[in-house]
């Protein structure tokens, strides 16, 4: 097992080595044993992580239900039992089983259910998510509030937002509307014609993906730094439409699979900046660090600490990128986009 | 005026919704909670989002909306009778599971490997006996009597039962045991 294993990585690491530039960045951020750490399990597959559609069917019973397959499954935290980690599976035999093809349970990586347990959207709330597809956010945001309130799921893409319809519909969600509009004109567009404004607001960034490595190792050769500086405009015009359509009293998530403090931090200190905001703290069961306040000579506001900062090597998971904005009122300093 | 390209919704009203329920009792739904949405011609779906008509038709004015609650039935005409049928839709069949109580088929455990291929299915002596439908919409269960599975449709001798399961929600190589 080990030996397919060391196979595996060592396979990876040939064909995907990382970058100067890249490895680099890691060291200012992590420091040389943490750089290590980092790329040794980036070359590694993660768990095989679900998280129970509790609309259709109550953990327990999925449990149950998995276990009859010979299937070994944890649940890694006592205040989530919808989220299951599955051992023992064969390749393919996870997404092949009736469970999943009814809507049962979503695949889904832990780090990626976190923006949800954070948001923690309620019975009866308006909330936007913006860049939805392919609903992994959106159908648990859609289990927590019991599918009552509205979610409108938005998706640039034609073909992603396919993608989104469809898992809508695996999951038996009917509490959504799903549009498809780039996603700063969608928010001008709304509180132009519409005057409506949401309780809370989701925006999961497009980004470079940096802590997706585990699944996607063809990051490591899309990876450049001129890219982190473009997708970073698109992601501060994003969240700053968003603000405006979200209520005072507000919350809103902002958060990426990536590591690049441009796209990180510094779009928040950027919000910080131009926006009536407050970073709010955030409890979750799991080994984080906090957002860094300083960047290529660059100082932030130290707000931008109670970020979370999710590393791959801390827990066993994808990387990600987690903050929680309240906003106090709906003074702006930026101009019409 | 709508967006360009956006999906052309009709918010269903009481009679309409009544009309559509008329048509599905026969398998004991009787109540419908949800808003209804005809999308295009034929495609039926339940939305239970807070928005009152108004804001719904409001949002369908300013965005491209692609889709809306969830699609639980396809209207017909048959080509046929021309009698007009409601086919439900295997997530319809979780949303309402507790009020179905008529027109259900239960599967062996050799033809819910095949129903999941996407075959139609050939009964069993013993199914024709227990389950004399002929010529109408079942709802099919799997051969645990657990979950509904989708929706099938038996011919005149109720021999076969034809597979309705849509593509995406199909394998392509058998499930596990």
């Amino acid at each position: 097992m080990t030996e397919t294993k060391k196979t595996y990585s060592e396979h990876l690491k040939e064909k995907y080595p990382p970058k100067e530039g890249f490895v680099k960045r890691m060291q200012e951020l992590l420091g040389e044993k943490g750089t290590e750490e980092f790329f040794e399990i980036s070359y590694t597959q993660s768990p095989s992580s679900i998280r129970c559609n509790t609309i259709k069917i109550q953990p327990t019973e999925l449990k149950d239900r998995f276990k009859k397959y010979g299937w070994k499954v944890t649940q890694p935290f006592e205040e989530y039992p919808e989220i299951m980690i599955i051992k023992d599976a064969k390749p393919g035999e996870i997404g092949n089983s009736r469970e999943h093809l009814l809507g049962y349970f979503y695949v889904q990586e832990i780090s990626s259910m976190l923006p949800m347990l954070v948001l923690k959207p309620k019975p009866e709330e308006f909330i936007l998510d913006l860049c939805a597809s392919p609903g992994s956010k959106t159908t648990q945001a859609a289990a927590l509030m019991e599918n009552t309130g509205t979610i409108i799921a938005n998706e640039v893409s034609l073909g992603r937002v396919g993608i989104l319809n469809s898992n809508i519909e695996r999951c038996g969600i009917t509490n959504t509307i799903v549009t498809r509009k780039e996603g700063v004109a969608l928010c001008n567009q709304l509180l132009k014609k519409t005057q409506m404004k949401f309780d809370k607001i989701l925006v999961d960034a497009p980004c470079s993906g940096e802590g997706t490595l585990r699944k996607s190792p063809k990051t490591f050769l899309m990876w450049n730094p001129n890219m982190i500086k473009k997708i970073a405009k698109t992601q501060r015009k994003l969240a700053g439409a968003a603000l405006k359509l979200l209520k005072v009293g507000g919350e809103m998530i902002y958060s990426t699979c990536t590591l690049a403090p441009e796209e990180d931090e510094m779009v928040i200190d950027f919000l910080i900046r131009n926006f009536d905001i407050e970073i709010q703290t955030i409890n979750l069961p799991l080994k984080f660090r906090c957002g860094v306040c300083e960047w290529e000579d660059k100082q932030l506001s130290k707000e931008v600490k109670k970020c979370l900062r999710l590393y791959p090597q801390d827990n066993n998971t994808d990387g990600f990128f987690v903050t929680k904005i309240k906003k106090l009122s709906d003074k702006c300093l930026l101009k019409e986009q | 005026m709508s967006p360009k390209r956006t999906m052309k919704i009709q918010l269903l009203d009481k009679a309409k919704k009544k009309k559509i329920i008329s048509e599905i009792e026969e398998i004991g739904i009787k109540k419908i909670p949800e808003m209804l949405v005809r999308t295009g011609k034929e495609r039926i779906r339940a939305f239970s989002g807070h928005l009152t008509k108004e804001e719904v038709m409001k949002i369908w004015r300013t965005l491209p909306i692609e889709g809306i609650g969830l699609y639980v039935a396809k209207e017909i005409v048959s080509k046929k009778t021309g009698k007009r049928e409601v086919r439900l839709s295997v997530d319809s069949l979780h949303l309402w599971e507790k009020q179905i109580t008529n027109n259900i088929i239960i599967l062996t455990k050799e033809q819910e490997e095949l129903w999941f291929l996407g075959k139609n299915i050939e009964l069993t002596q013993s199914q024709k006996q227990k389950y004399p439908f002929e010529k109408c919409f079942v709802v099919v269960k799997s051969h645990d009597d657990k979950d509904f599975i989708g929706t099938g449709k038996t011919g005149d001798k109720i021999e076969i039962l034809y597979n309705y399961l849509p593509k995406e929600r199909r394998r392509k190589t058998q499930l596990i045991k």
